[in-house]
């Protein structure tokens, strides 16, 4: 009965937080810090979430967390990329069709980022064609009508997924450990990053990151997740590191 | 129909005072203003629902129609009184089930096929007031709150359950169901406000056969389907409503004190009826045939049969596209070109379905009528070809 309730007890936990701590990037073949340089790249409202979580493991949003987050993203990324004399330009603001287009466009890279980080970045799941095969993937080339909006070369994608253990949940993770000797996961730190050529509409830098560091709450801790976030992007040399 | 009634009136009674003193006073509860989040689990939800609902305003799936969203807006207004509707955002979205929801940040979520479903305003009325009665008690914040709760405490329990070798599965279970028997009572409670907020409107409470419709729509499906009908007056553990037939029951309890108030079926007829194939797209291209059809009858039976609404139910023949479909299809088409509002594509189905049953001049002349109405219309070449062929 006990190793019935054990087994079912560690099941339920590895649904909670399924073991996904890697990371993961890759860049276009022929992408270099040289195409970058000097480009202007506009940046798509960011994807920023930050809370904690619950005993059970449940995500509780907080909003001012997510506000400060937002903020500091915000700055970090401008020096970051100040180096390559990068000018980030906010995305437009947009309505009727052209909203319309841009909302579609942001709904697809969300799919096929997430593509990648299924069925060619982590183990497990990789499609045979996908498999060791080159980093090339895109949007199309709809995306040439966002550099007309906005004047910029390349979209910048950014998704930052924070939670942070709660107190409860810390306590468990501890008391689990030392008890049944199963592992709980306590937070989440997940961040995606992606760059995309906007006059071709290919995917020409993704990151993939299932264990972030930093504590983006933070200016320091910011720092450390944006350096992190575009570690492999080529930009050697440059940025504030 | 006797359980039921019988069934709602206990109901009625275990709920308390509160229809109680609807009755007596029909008026809207005192409203407090504008409202900012407190706390950090109120404000994060609104950080969310408000991220949300930027990726809704620009997103494909809404239904661009002004005119559309104020008669929506205006039903609400009616309903919930000027004062509550004043910040609420309204979005149609294309959805074909029979849904709406309100976001805590005053968002309001209502699907295209709600409004396909509907018969008149006062129907409208009772589900905008039922999505701004879980608004008005915040239940969203609630709901988080108490499932939050449970796996909290499930977690410990099991925790304990394990270090002590006791069997705690049952325990769960019961916070479990716990959890889903508190939805369950907040969407009555969401009822009983919305019926309070119709009452107190010039609107008549014209709630439960609202739901009778549903049940009978689901029951034409799984009739089709082969599937057995099961009246169900009890939820089960995991349901997150009362039945359909439990509604009913209260409703009509409710209905029956009194019938003041306009249904107010011409305004809604008008409304939805300019936009009759948008609101039934998703509905005719789905595989629920013997659904669609109930739904598009108890729309023909309450608010009369004229030409668009008797093209869509010749769409939905045409496309299922047995042998006997296209003989009835045919007659569908023809009694809507016989109407003074028959659309342009009735002839197209007309001439498509006239040229598949082999009477191939009456098909051209009915294709070259399409094309005289709609010239510009996008299948506008590919019929051209059929008619040359």
């Amino acid at each position: 009965m006990l190793r019935l309730l054990v087994s079912a007890f560690a099941g339920m936990l590895l649904l909670c937080a399924p073991a996904l701590a890697q990371e993961k990037g890759a860049v276009r073949a022929g992408f270099s810090a040289e195409s970058l340089r000097g480009q202007k790249i506009v940046l798509l409202r960011p994807n920023v979430w930050v809370g904690s979580q619950s005993t059970g493991g449940m995500p509780e949003p907080n909003g001012d967390w997510t506000e400060q987050a937002r903020g500091l993203l915000d700055a970090e990324l401008k020096m970051h990329l100040a180096g390559l004399d990068n000018v980030i330009v906010p995305e437009p603001e947009l309505s009727g069709d052209d909203a319309l287009m841009l909302s579609e466009h942001k709904a697809l890279f969300g799919s096929v980022a997430g593509a990648v980080v299924t069925y060619q970045f982590f183990k497990g799941n990789r499609l045979p064609t996908r498999k060791n095969k080159a980093f090339d993937w895109t949007l199309g080339p709809g995306t040439k009508r966002i550099s007309e909006l906005s004047g910029a070369r390349y979209g910048l994608f950014i998704l930052t997924h924070d939670e942070y253990g709660s107190f409860g949940r810390k306590a468990f993770q501890l008391l689990v450990g030392g008890l049944v000797g199963v592992g709980v996961k306590s937070g989440v730190h997940r961040g995606y990053a992606g760059l995309v050529d906007l006059d071709s509409g290919e995917l020409m830098w993704l990151n993939a990151d299932e264990a972030m560091g930093g504590d983006v709450r933070e200016s320091d801790g910011m720092k450390k997740c944006v350096a992190q976030l575009l570690e492999d992007l080529p930009i050697a040399g440059a940025g504030a590191k | 129909m006797r359980r039921i009634a019988a069934m709602g009136a206990t109901l009625v009674a275990c709920l308390g005072a509160q229809p109680a003193m609807a009755q007596k006073t029909f008026a809207r509860p005192p409203y407090a203003g504008a409202y900012e989040p407190q706390g950090i689990d109120e404000r994060g939800l609104w950080m969310q629902v408000d991220e949300d609902e930027r990726t809704l305003a620009a997103s494909p799936y809404v239904v661009r129609d002004t005119q559309l969203t104020d008669f929506v807006r205006g039903v609400l207004c009616r309903t919930v009184g000027d004062d509550r509707c004043g910040g609420v955002r309204v979005y149609v979205v294309k959805d074909s089930s029979f849904n709406a929801s309100m976001a805590p940040n005053g968002m309001m979520i209502v699907h295209t096929g709600l409004l396909a479903r509907l018969h008149s305003e006062a129907e409208l009325a009772s589900v905008l007031g039922h999505e701004f009665g879980h608004f008005e008690n915040r239940h969203s914040l609630k709901g988080f709150r108490a499932r939050r709760g449970a796996t909290d405490a499930t977690s410990w329990i099991s925790l304990i359950g394990v270090v002590t070798s006791t069997p705690v599965a049952s325990t769960n279970n019961a916070i479990v169901a716990g959890y889903f028997r508190f939805n369950r009572d907040e969407e009555v409670e969401a009822d009983l406000l919305g019926v309070q907020f119709v009452r107190s409107s010039r609107y008549r409470l014209r709630a439960s056969g609202v739901w009778l419709r549903f049940v009978a729509e689901q029951d034409a499906l799984r009739a089709e389907r082969g599937l057995r009908k099961v009246p169900r007056y009890t939820p089960s553990l995991l349901d997150t409503h009362p039945t359909e037939l439990q509604r009913v029951g209260y409703l009509s309890t409710l209905e029956s004190e009194t019938n003041a108030g306009d249904d107010a079926m011409d305004g809604y007829r008008a409304a939805t009826g300019r936009v009759l194939p948008q609101l039934f797209e998703s509905l005719i291209k789905g595989n629920d045939f013997a659904g669609v059809d109930y739904i598009l009858r108890s729309r023909g039976d309450a608010l009369g049969w004229d030409g668009p609404l008797l093209y869509l139910r010749g769409e939905l023949y045409r496309q299922r596209a047995n042998p006997r479909d296209l003989v009835t299809a045919r007659d569908l088409f023809q009694q809507s070109i016989a109407q003074p509002d028959a659309p342009a594509e009735s002839w197209r189905g007309l001439g498509l379905i006239s040229v598949r049953l082999g009477d191939v001049p009456a098909g051209k002349a009915a294709l070259e009528e399409y094309l005289r109405r709609a010239p510009d219309s996008p299948d506008a070449a590919a019929i051209k070809m059929v008619m040359e062929s």
